[in-house]
Formats: structure tokens, C-alpha cells, sequence
């Protein structure tokens, strides 16, 4: 058995035991605690429970809306729920030794009173509001940004947030603190979405009327989500309602959207689902002064039921699509086409067993993402990559401690196919499966002093590669309006997504496995301060630091062509993220900024011949380093008005000299037939800086009633004061491809009940 | 009310600000080139390109450029001839061309003058010929089978050495011969001896290679593999056609001025010329590598 197999069983055997001296306690009350309304599951519920000598012990809900208190010396006790918004509910429970109670509370909306005790939702939503890296946000969140669209997405909330680089209105690539596309990794319901960004950059996979609520980790996340190097965006879908049918239907110039949801079998079977097709091409564009070659929709459908009082059951399926033409066509160069599509679907049970005072959560689910890039109807290249992924996730609660463990399998494997002009075909195919097991317990120390610490080893059977340990840490103080966080840790990630970065209009990104034994690798650090000096108040900063390790990029090459092959690269992303929320009555807002700043080192054998040096050390494209958001969110009268404003400093980009052609003179040639190839006489990689971004949109909505349908019209505009962003610049031709002008919205969404 | 219009103001400031870039940087160099005088003809062209603001395909209309050589030696000046050529993907190429004798040892200087007078040139000594002499092999060295070859004269660059194999097989079960023609670069492998360059081709090396070749080939059979004869073609060039890294691999070179004698531009332009020899080793050596020989039960192993 070699060093790192035993490793792994010893993680294994110390969860094991972890759970068998959970066994020994032998007091315990747990369950879900749903909204009475549609069924729902409420997350961050206080749960307090007080005994009769006035000795407390508390907890909130998890994203499913379980509670677990364990360890509970046997005697009668208040049980006391509160929630914002709702009734708070109480009952007063006698505790037989040996007992394992599971009490499932449906609470019902109109309170808004907090008991005098209040313990700390475990997760929290707000702008500012970001411990050690993590941030959660709501539909509310997205919906109080103006959009071309009545409802609300993921992708317009992203790009609100200060470590978050997009390329522009469209493109659907996301680059988070210093990290790639391909280096984030975005789950809902624990399935992989790869590419869940939509062509238009207003829209993601992820409208907000599925959305439950979303985790956004920059930084520093726990063992569950290894795999990826910079970034995980953890959503979890609603349930759906399981006391009525309701739905809503939008239309936009954009896209529209229909929405569903209902018992299938009241109060125990419910489905959600939801449609949503691009406008874009028969109505946005006919009175935007642009093409706009872009048609992209989604689907995601979701069934959750209540197997028994202790378990849910849930199956999840979403699937989109994207195709479109990005850059601008000339009279020598006939644009291509770039499409992909996304397909997932997963399983997900959760069980509290009677016998075992644990939650214990399976996954299981297959996901697939293809694109191609080519010519339309004829794609010259394409990749695809596809895989299962299963995983056991168990949490055991202590008085003082909260033991994460768990295992996980996964099997991607990536397909490529690269043809095209001036590419020589390439085809290839890899597979990395691979097990893990990990060991995450969260301590809760006195004086509000909280520490987590992860460890993780990783198997990749049959294959060469030695499987990577990985450790994490993150400490959180709190005390009364103070939070000071920090964090530290190894990532690592055996496939990534190569793409062209010297053109930023190729979207083509074809998915490899990294060699053998050189895994991408990062480390990331991080502290932050938080402080709520006022009620309506919340104020953060956090400064984070990454160090990244043989990444894998295509090799520079003055070839005008996508090439495969690999250059390492090292890098290092620091930056400072400063924000502030202010919560009144009547208005809502926040503003953020963030400083950053990328680099990469590449070490390509060719560039001591081209530069002089080994190593060659550029900023690479997504490196911007200043970004500033504003949101203002108002109600005047019966009118919601939100305004959004953003900035962000110019980005690198390659400089040319000039176009010539290249003939290899290996040897004695007839140069009235040699072949020859186009050649871009390039500037020193990314030493050129495109000018500045902002855009100032905004929208205004209004609420009516007619019947039992609820209407809400929305008139907006996107670049209110039509600044002219680039997107990208074409330096083949040098020609510019603008984001979009101002852009006058109308949007209406129907809602039933 | 007066902070709004300070922001108003500050915005608007903004939405003045730049929106466009200069995405190219000044370059003076005119011209990239690609060609090269040929003693052994009558005939030289070079390959000229205009270094463009964009990527746009080649026009077949003519270059604003006049090319000439001047021979260092005696003064005389040749103006070349444009000429259009249609690739196989229907672009064109421009092919300057001129009619005269180049010999060995004389120097010329190419130049191409641009009409505001900005020109690109480059420099080239015609190299003199050499001779490619087969040697007696030592069959008696043990555990090897080398065939010299021998390059007489003083060739002041080698950049290409091609050494093709002609052999034969057959398909399994078949009596049909099937020729087969496999390729092996020996640039760089030459080495000095007093009367030129002494280049020892490898048959135990590549026999290795070709009998792999032969395996992953499904149409023929790795019993017989018969070595018919060797053609060993030699590209002499003048002192500066040498790689930098010692190989000429495009992927490297492709970098504009990593392999270029132009002045005030980029490519190359060189002289040179080719030399071949066709032979068949000694069946002793023949043998001794692994080949099969023909009317025999068997080859060594």
C-alpha cells in the first residue's frame, strides 16, 4: 500500500470514526423547516432551543432547510424557530435519554419579529457581505438589477461584482479573480454546467426564477468542490410549489420566457420548470443599430419529492444552447460560426437516517458540453467533453464541532477535434477518472472564533498520475458588528479549457487533460474584514492572493491560427475588494471596488530565441485592473427604478507591426510553387492596453394586478448614455466590434397563481 | 442637488473619454522576402510580400517594388520580373524572377525599392559546387552498418540532407512487389573532414525505423523488407543558411527576425543548390542491418 493510499484510509477511518462517536450521543432533534406556503425549504432559519434553567444551545438551517442539534442533555426544553418575514413558531419538547427526535416545521410568512436571541444564519446574503471569499446571493439580489429582460439571471449579478472580469455585453466568458473560464466551476444541484454562460452576456443557465440561491466562492472553498483552481458557483435550484400551480410568462425584445411550477402530488411531489428562447435576432435586433447574429435558449426542469418525514429525493435536468457569429466579417475573411450546447442531469438524495445522527446527502449525475466553430453547417473543429460524477456527502454535528466528510468519483473525458484554415487536423481524446475522499471539520471556539480546516486525498486509478493531497484552513472571528476572516489552500486540476487568447473574439474553447503528472495547481490565500457600523449599513474589504502553477495555455505563435499546442504557463493574481451596502427603507444600493492585478510567467522553449529570455512574463487578457460598480434600487410611488453603473480600466491586448507571409527555407526551394503560410508580425505579447469600459443601465418597473394574474411592465435602457465599449478588436483587420449602444427595453411577465 | 451634478458631470466626463485604440505600431521595414539564386540554374525568383496593415489576401495586381541584384564583384545590375502565381486555394503570390548565371564564390546584393524610396535588401555568396562521393563501408566493425558518403568541396552550410530509402515489400501471403520510398533527415549529422564533409548514414538505426513503419503498415509485411538502393540528396547553402537552433522547425522560425539575413525587412535570401547520389550499400551491410536480400533464405538478425 503506498504512503498516499493509506492517507486516503486513514481520512476515511477517522470520518468513520467521526460518525461512530456521533453515535454516542445520544439526544438529538433535527429536521427540514419549509414554508407553508408552496412547501419550500427556508434557509439560515434560527433554531434556538432553551432549556428551563435559561441555558441555550442554537443553530440555523442549511441551503436545504435542515436543522441538527445534537448532544442535548436530556430534560425539557423550548424549541424556538424565527425567520424574517415569518411567524415565528415554538413549541416545548420533553427529551427521553437515548431519544432522536426529527421534528419537520413549516413556518407561515407575515411575522417579521426576531426572538432577543438571534444566532447567525449560517448563510447570509447581501453585497457586502463576503467571509473568507464566500458570498450568497438571492433571486431578490438579481432581480434588483436592471436587465433587458422582467426577470432577473445569474450572469448580470456576476458582472457586479468587483473580482469578476467579463469580456463585454456577449461572449459568455467569466475570468474571477485572476482565474479562466475553464478554471471556474459552476454546479446546480451538484451537476457541472462547463460553458453555462449564454452568447449574450445579460443571460447565464441560471434565470432566477429556478434559483434558490447561489454561493459564489472567489477564493478559498472547502473540500467538496476540488477540482478547479479559481472559482465555484454553487446553485441550488427551488423545489417548486407543493400546495399550488403557478407559473409566469415574459416577453422581451430580448428573449422570452415561461416558467411552471406545481404539485404533481400535494405536499409531496412537486416539478419546476423552466423555458427560455432568444428574441434576440427577430426583435432586439431590427431596431439596435447592430447585428446582433445570436440565438442562444435554456431549459431546466426539476422534480422534488418527500420520500418520508427524514428524506427528499430530487432530479434535476437542464440543457442549453448557444450559436452565434462574433467579430466582423471583411471581404477576405468569412466569419465563423461558434455554437455550444449543455446537458445535465443528476439526482440528489438527502436523508437524515434515524439510526445515524448525520445528514447525509448522494449525487449522482452525468454532464456534457459541446461546442464547434467553423464555417455554419460545416464546424471545422470541435471539442466536447462529457462525464458522471457521484458523490457522498455526510455532515455529523457535535455540541462544538460540525464534521464534514465525504467521497467522491467522477469520470470526465474530453473529445477534440481541430480542423480548419491554417490548422493543421488534430484529434484527441483523454480521460481522467478519478476517486477522492475528504475530512473537513468546522470547530466553533469561544469568543466567536470559528475555524474550519479541509483535508483531501485523491486517487486517479490505472493512470500514471499520483493522486494530489490537498489541505485548507479558514478562521472567522466575529464579534458583535465585527467579522475578520482568513483563509489558505492548495487546488489542483487535471482538465482545462484551451483557448486563442491572442483574438478575444474566439470563443472556441477545446477542453484537455493535463499531461501526466502536471496537474494545474494553485494556492490561494485571503483575509477580509467586515463591519455593520449601522443597521442599514455593511461595509468589507477583502485582499486575496493566488498563486498559480502550470497552467496550460496554447503556445504563442505568429501563425494566425488556434494551435493545441501546450505552453506552460505560472501566474499570480492579487487584489484588494472593497465594498459597501446601504439598506434604507425606501432605498437600496452598493458599491464596490476592485483593485487586481494578473500575471503570467510562460516558459515556451521558443522565447529565448524570439525575446532573449526563457521565460517570457506578460499580463494576460482578462487582467483589468480597476473595476468600480454602483447599484441604486428605489421605490418612487408604485415604481421600482434600478440603475447600475459600471467601469472598468482598459485590458491588455497584442500590438502588430504588420502582415506578411512565411515561407520555411529549409532547403533549396521552387519558389514559383513553394507553399507559404500568412504571418502575423506581432508586438511583445499583451503590451497594449484597450480603453476603458463603463455603461450606465437602468430600469423601471411597475406591478399591476388584473384577476388573478399579476403583471409587471419594465421600460429600461442598456447604455443610457450609449458610451462605445469595445468588445473586441479584430487586429487582423483592425477593425472594432462594439458592445451594445443604448438600447431602449420593454419588457412585460404575467404571473399566475 | 449639487452633488448630482458634480456625478452628471463626472459621468459625462467619462462617456468623453477615449473609445479607440492604435492597435499597430509604426514599422519601416517594406518588404518580407523568400528566395534564392541557384548556380545550377539559369533561373533565381524570390518570393516578395508587402508587410500590410492587415490580413487581407494577396492582390494580383502589381507590387509597388522594383527588385535587383547587383553582382558585388563586377558591378553588373539585373532587374528581376514580377510574376503572378495562382496558389491551389485560388490566392496569389507575387514571384520576382530573373535569367543569368550565378556562380560559386560571387556575391550579389538583392534589393527592393519601394517608389518613396524605402528599401529592403539582403546579401548572398553563391557557394561553390561540391561532389558526393560514396565510400567503402567498414563491414568488419561490429555492430554497426554505416555508409559514408563523402562531400567533396567546401560547402559553407548544409541546411538539408535528405536520405531516401527505395525498398521493397510484399503484401502478406502475396508475391507482388510493393516499392515503398521512406524518408530520413540528416541535416546536422555531417561531420568536417579535410577534404569537405563526411556524412555516415545509419542503416541499423534506420532500419529500426523503417521496419516500424512497415508494422504499423497493414498492405505489406515485415518478412521481407529489401533495400533496393539509397538516394541521398544534399541542399548546399551559402554561410548564413543555418538555423539558430539548429533545425529548421517552423513552429520556431515562423517568429519574424529569428531566421532572416534581410536588411529592413524580414525572410531570407540565400543561394544554394542540390546535390544527389543514388547508391546501394554492400549486401554484407545490407545484411548486417536487418534487411532482407532478395534470393536468400534469411537476413541477420
Amino acid at each position: 500500500m503506498t504512503a498516499h493510499s493509506r492517507f486516503a484510509l486513514a481520512l476515511w477511518v477517522a470520518a468513520l470514526l467521526s460518525s461512530q462517536i456521533t453515535l454516542a450521543q445520544t439526544v438529538s432533534i433535527r429536521g427540514f423547516i419549509t414554508d407553508a406556503a408552496d412547501g419550500e425549504g427556508l434557509v439560515g432559519v434560527n433554531v434556538i432551543l432553551e432549556s428551563l434553567n435559561g441555558d441555550l444551545r442554537g443553530g440555523s438551517t442549511n441551503s436545504d432547510g435542515i436543522y441538527n442539534l445534537t448532544r442535548i442533555v436530556p430534560a425539557t426544553y423550548i424549541l424556538r424557530v424565527s425567520y424574517v418575514g415569518y411567524t415565528s413558531w415554538s413549541d416545548t419538547l420533553i427529551f427521553r435519554s437515548g431519544q432522536r427526535l426529527t421534528l419537520n416545521i413549516e413556518l407561515t410568512a407575515g411575522g417579521a419579529e426576531l426572538g432577543e436571541i438571534t444566532v447567525e444564519a449560517a448563510t447570509e446574503t447581501g453585497a457586502a457581505r463576503v467571509t473568507a471569499g464566500l458570498q450568497t446571493i438571492t433571486p431578490k439580489d438579481m432581480d434588483l438589477l436592471p436587465t433587458p429582460d422582467v426577470s432577473g439571471d445569474l450572469a448580470s449579478y456576476l458582472t457586479t461584482l468587483p473580482g469578476v472580469v467579463s469580456l463585454g455585453d456577449r461572449g459568455g466568458q467569466y475570468f474571477i479573480r485572476g482565474g479562466e473560464p475553464s478554471h471556474n466551476m459552476t454546479l446546480i444541484d451538484g451537476m457541472y454546467v462547463y460553458q453555462p454562460y449564454h452568447i449574450l452576456g445579460f443571460y447565464s443557465a441560471f434565470p432566477s426564477d429556478i434559483i434558490q440561491q447561489a454561493d459564489i466562492h472567489t477564493a478559498g472553498y472547502g473540500a467538496p468542490f476540488t477540482g478547479r483552481i479559481s472559482s465555484v458557483i454553487d446553485i441550488r435550484s427551488r423545489n417548486g410549489n407543493k400546495r399550488d400551480y403557478g407559473g409566469t410568462v415574459s416577453l422581451s425584445p430580448f428573449v422570452s420566457a415561461g416558467q411552471f411550477e406545481g404539485p404533481l402530488i400535494r405536499d409531496r411531489l412537486s416539478l419546476i420548470g423552466s423555458v427560455r428562447q432568444s428574441l434576440v435576432e427577430p426583435l432586439a435586433q431590427q431596431y439596435v443599430s447592430q447585428d446582433m447574429p445570436y440565438t442562444f435558449g435554456d431549459g431546466f426542469a426539476k422534480m422534488h419529492g418527500i420520500l418520508s418525514a427524514n428524506s427528499q429525493l430530487s432530479v434535476s435536468a437542464l440543457h442549453t444552447r448557444d450559436r452565434g457569429r462574433i467579430g466582423l466579417e471583411s471581404e477576405d475573411r468569412i466569419l465563423e460560426e461558434v455554437g455550444w450546447t449543455n446537458t445535465a442531469i443528476g439526482l440528489r438524495y438527502v436523508v437524515l437516517p434515524r439510526a445515524l445522527p448525520f445528514i447525509a446527502e448522494i449525487l449522482l449525475s452525468y454532464s456534457r458540453m459541446e461546442t464547434d466553430q467553423g464555417p455554419a453547417d460545416d464546424p471545422v473543429r470541435w471539442a466536447r467533453i462529457e462525464g458522471f460524477q457521484y458523490a457522498a456527502k455526510m455532515t455529523s454535528f457535535y455540541e462544538r464541532t460540525q464534521w464534514k466528510w465525504g467521497l467522491y468519483w467522477r469520470a470526465p473525458q474530453v473529445t477534440a477535434h481541430l480542423g480548419g484554415l491554417f490548422q493543421d487536423l488534430e484529434e484527441g481524446f483523454s480521460r481522467r477518472h478519478k476517486a477522492g475522499v475528504y475530512l473537513e471539520p468546522d470547530f466553533y471556539i469561544a469568543g466567536g472564533l470559528k475555524a474550519r480546516v479541509t483535508l483531501l486525498a485523491e486517487l486517479f486509478p490505472g493512470q500514471e498520475q499520483r493522486g494530489p493531497y490537498e489541505a485548507r484552513f479558514r478562521v472567522i472571528w466575529q464579534r458583535g458588528e465585527h467579522e475578520v476572516s482568513t483563509g489558505a489552500g492548495w487546488y489542483h486540476q487535471e482538465i482545462f479549457g484551451l483557448h486563442d487568447r491572442r483574438d478575444a473574439t474566439n470563443l472556441f474553447t477545446s477542453w484537455r487533460s493535463a499531461p501526466i503528472e502536471e496537474l494545474s495547481q494553485a494556492f490561494h490565500t485571503l483575509a477580509g474584514y467586515r463591519v455593520s457600523p449601522a443597521a442599514w449599513l455593511e461595509v468589507s474589504a477583502e485582499v486575496y492572493y493566488k498563486r498559480l502553477k502550470d497552467l496550460f495555455i496554447s503556445e504563442w505563435t505568429s501563425f494566425p491560427r488556434f494551435t493545441s499546442r501546450l505552453q506552460r504557463a505560472d501566474g499570480e493574481a492579487a487584489g484588494l475588494e472593497l465594498r459597501a451596502e446601504v439598506r434604507r427603507r425606501r432605498m437600496y444600493g452598493y458599491v464596490n471596488y476592485g483593485l487586481a492585478s494578473v500575471e503570467y510567467t510562460s516558459r515556451q522553449p521558443s522565447a529565448l530565441l524570439w525575446f532573449g529570455a526563457e521565460n517570457l512574463t506578460f499580463r494576460p487578457p482578462h487582467d483589468r485592473r480597476h473595476q468600480l460598480n454602483l447599484v441604486l434600487a428605489t421605490r418612487v410611488r408604485d415604481f421600482d427604478i434600478s440603475a447600475r453603473w459600471n467601469f472598468g480600466s482598459g485590458r491588455p491586448f497584442n500590438h502588430v507591426y504588420g502582415f506578411d507571409g512565411f515561407v520555411m527555407m529549409d532547403g533549396v526551394q521552387d519558389m514559383f510553387s513553394v507553399e507559404d503560410d500568412q504571418r502575423v508580425i506581432y508586438g511583445r505579447p499583451f503590451r497594449g492596453i484597450l480603453p476603458t469600459y463603463h455603461r450606465l443601465d437602468v430600469s423601471v418597473e411597475r406591478d399591476f394586478v388584473v384577476g388573478n394574474v399579476g403583471l409587471t411592465a419594465q421600460v429600461g435602457a442598456i447604455n443610457l448614455y450609449n458610451r462605445r465599449n469595445l468588445f473586441a478588436l479584430d487586429i487582423f483587420t483592425t477593425q472594432y466590434n462594439w458592445q451594445l449602444p443604448i438600447v431602449p427595453t420593454l419588457g412585460m411577465k404575467a404571473t399566475f397563481n | 442637488m449639487k452633488h448630482m451634478v458634480s456625478a452628471l458631470a463626472a459621468l459625462l466626463l467619462l462617456a468623453a473619454c477615449r473609445e479607440t485604440v492604435n492597435t499597430r505600431l509604426d514599422i519601416d521595414q517594406p518588404f518580407s522576402l523568400f528566395g534564392m539564386m541557384n548556380p545550377k540554374s539559369d533561373t533565381h525568383a524570390v518570393r516578395l510580400f508587402e508587410i500590410k496593415s492587415n490580413i487581407a489576401l494577396v492582390r494580383p495586381e502589381p507590387l509597388d517594388a522594383i527588385v535587383s541584384t547587383t553582382n558585388l564583384d563586377t558591378g553588373v545590375r539585373t532587374i528581376w520580373e514580377d510574376s503572378v502565381v495562382t496558389l491551389e486555394d485560388g490566392d496569389y503570390r507575387h514571384v520576382f524572377w530573373a535569367v543569368f548565371e550565378a556562380n560559386g564564390g560571387e556575391t550579389y546584393r538583392l534589393e527592393v525599392l519601394r517608389s518613396d524610396g524605402a528599401t529592403t535588401a539582403a546579401v548572398t555568396t553563391v557557394p561553390h559546387p561540391v561532389v558526393l562521393e560514396p565510400l567503402e563501408p567498414d563491414t568488419l566493425r561490429p555492430a554497426e552498418a554505416l555508409m559514408p558518403l563523402l562531400i567533396r568541396g567546401s560547402p559553407p552550410a548544409l541546411p538539408r540532407i535528405d536520405v531516401e530509402y527505395i525498398l521493397v515489400g510484399f503484401s502478406e501471403g502475396g508475391s507482388n512487389p510493393i516499392f515503398k520510398p521512406l524518408l530520413f533527415n540528416y541535416v546536422g549529422e555531417p561531420s568536417p573532414v579535410p577534404d569537405g564533409f563526411l556524412l555516415e548514414v545509419d542503416l541499423i538505426r534506420d532500419y529500426n525505423e523503417i521496419y516500424r513503419a512497415f508494422n504499423e503498415d497493414n498492405s505489406v509485411t515485415t518478412d521481407i523488407i529489401d533495400l533496393r538502393q539509397i538516394n541521398v540528396t544534399v541542399h548546399v547553402g551559402d554561410q548564413s543558411w543555418v538555423s539558430p537552433i539548429g533545425v529548421f522547425d517552423p513552429d520556431y522560425l515562423v517568429e519574424p527576425g529569428s531566421f532572416s539575413n534581410v536588411e529592413n525587412g524580414f525572410g531570407y535570401f540565400g543561394s544554394g543548390f542540390t546535390e544527389s547520389v543514388t547508391f546501394r550499400p554492400p549486401l554484407a551491410l545490407i545484411r548486417r542491418a536487418g534487411f532482407y536480400v532478395l534470393g536468400e533464405s534469411g537476413a541477420e538478425s
